[in-house]
């Protein structure tokens, strides 16, 4: 260790004036919520779209007029403190707000050329090409095997025995699982480690050939190991399907996203590549929250 | 509001304070290690032109705590990567440091090599011919100033300051390219004392090269300000660029 004392050293000089760019035209001054997001909200190639979006639960707004696009084969991040709207956003985004009774969502998201809050909208079909991971893994007290062949049974996707196998069998390949519970299929999802219940429960999304994948904190019931495994999948999945997450781990949404979206009370403060925003934050609200400084 | 209480409101925030102080004392060892380097530019200029010794073997002595302030931010900067995992500023902050520290380090060692010069030149009570010399003492001085200049700059984010620093550059290389002409038609005079000549301008490039150590720390500290490396622009293109994102 070295002898000069840090402590000291930082003591022993007055510490300089307009530290942090404040005296720079591009440095992120401003800590109002903006009244437009910062950044590009739209992409070449959209999957969903969504436009002007506001959500009340009864007379409290949750949402203050979002747009965004996710792209298609891109993981979007959103990220914010707790209560910002950020998981609010993405259940709109396959109609899971619609189960709550005080909820009302105004505003336009497509899906391909397709407004999901049209009125003759099948909200199981959307849920079907919208599929959701949620928090803490809710693998179905069946089987393993049951777990992911249940989906396909229902929207009618196998004609036989034989295509649900190689439903199954698909399903927990793509999401890295295969080799683990093969032998096993037959036993309790409920029996699998933490992890392996989450992959078990993005499989079951998989099974139904979903468009989009939204993930709502998909690990933050799970160790790091485990973490490591769904983050790794996400990565390959996107070569396939379109992904959006909600993280509180900044570190992850810098490691599986492409684009990174920040919101604020209610609003999407800014958005933008995911190296720009973990690097150089256009607003300082994101930047605050980004460096630990929110408060 | 006073500049103490601008800084520290600058500095502060985070909510783990200790990061604060970290970075805070990050900040002061930079300046401290800025300032005993422009300490021994400012020695090796004296002692060359006052023929001084004893000053040019201080700065020898001085260098290993050059060398010790170096280590030290390194060691610091490596801790608090593992620990705080710093983003967006904090991160620039800290890479800036990293590179900051690099540069001033390399400026310590090409004072030393002036010092050596000195020692070289009047060793057994020689008296070196003016002429001879005289470029050295001025760009000690010239390259001192973009030294303190930058490391300034880096303390306040002064862009505008490290944009100063790398434009003083060009002087200097006019500055270094003169002091060489005159150097030749010096040889050319007394063909004897080319020996002389030859660790004179090793001297004169030693101080050219602490100058593009303060030029790499001004472009190092607009990456930090702005978030945008500028290592491999022209100057033109930076002038430009920064002094158009102020008028807009």
């Amino acid at each position: 260790m070295s002898d000069i004392n840090l402590t000291t050293a930082a003591n022993a000089v007055a510490l300089p004036p307009g530290m942090i760019g404040v005296n720079d035209a591009r440095a992120p001054e401003k800590t109002e919520v903006p009244t437009e997001t910062v950044g590009v909200v739209t992409v070449a190639e959209p999957r969903m779209s969504a436009r002007n979006i506001n959500v009340y639960y009864g007379e409290k707004q949750a949402i203050n007029n979002v747009s965004l696009d996710i792209g298609k084969n891109e993981v979007v991040s959103m990220i914010g403190p707790s209560g910002c709207g950020k998981s609010t956003f993405l259940r709109c985004l396959n109609r899971m707000n619609d189960t709550i009774d005080i909820c009302r969502v105004e505003g336009e998201i497509m899906l391909d050329e397709e407004d999901i809050y049209h009125k003759n909208m099948d909200v199981v079909l959307l849920r079907a090409r919208v599929g959701m991971v949620f928090q803490k893994p809710n693998p179905f007290p069946k089987s393993i095997y049951d777990n992911i062949a249940y989906g396909p049974k229902i929207h009618g996707l196998a004609r036989s025995k034989a295509d649900l196998d190689e439903i199954v069998e698909s399903s927990l390949r793509k999401a890295g699982l295969w080799d683990e519970v093969k032998d096993r299929l037959a036993e309790p999802g409920t029996g699998l480690s933490g992890g392996q219940q989450q992959r078990l429960c993005i499989a079951r999304t998989i099974a139904v050939s979903p468009e989009v994948i939204l993930m709502d904190e998909p690990c933050s019931a799970l160790d790091p190991i485990a973490t490591a495994r769904v983050e790794e999948l996400i990565d390959e999945l996107r070569q396939n399907y379109t992904i959006a997450i909600v993280t509180h781990s900044m570190q992850q949404a810098a490691r599986v996203s492409q684009r990174t979206a920040y919101f604020h009370l209610g609003t999407l403060v800014e958005v933008g590549n995911t190296d720009d925003i973990f690097t150089n934050p256009r607003h300082k609200l994101t930047e605050d929250y980004i460096t630990g400084r929110f408060g | 509001m006073n500049t103490n209480e601008k800084a520290q409101e600058a500095t502060e925030g985070h909510i783990y304070h200790r990061f604060d102080e970290e970075l805070q004392a990050l900040i002061a060892m930079v300046g401290k290690m800025g300032e005993l380097a422009s300490e021994q530019i400012r020695d090796a200029g004296k002692a060359i032109k006052k023929g001084d010794i004893d000053r040019a073997r201080s700065i020898l002595e001085r260098e290993k705590q050059i060398d010790e302030y170096d280590r030290a931010i390194e060691e610091e900067i490596h801790r608090i990567l593992a620990l705080r995992q710093p983003m967006a500023r904090d991160l620039r902050v800290l890479l800036t440091v990293n590179r900051l520290g690099s540069y001033v380090e390399r400026v310590g060692d090409q004072a030393r090599r002036v010092a050596d010069l000195a020692i070289k030149l009047y060793r057994d009570d020689a008296k070196p011919d003016e002429r001879l010399l005289a470029g050295i003492p001025r760009m000690a001085k010239y390259v001192n100033a973009m030294v303190e200049m930058a490391i300034r700059s880096f303390q306040t984010m002064d862009v505008e300051l490290a944009l100063e620093v790398i434009e003083m550059d060009r002087d200097l290389n006019d500055q270094f390219d003169n002091a060489v002409r005159s150097l030749t038609t010096y040889v050319l005079e007394d063909p004897r004392r080319v020996g002389d000549a030859v660790h004179v301008v090793l001297g004169l490039r030693s101080l050219d090269r602490i100058g593009g150590h303060a030029k790499s720390i001004g472009r190092q500290v607009i990456f930090m300000v702005r978030g945008v490396s500028v290592r491999h622009q022209k100057v033109e293109d930076v002038a430009a660029e920064i002094r158009s994102s102020k008028d807009s």
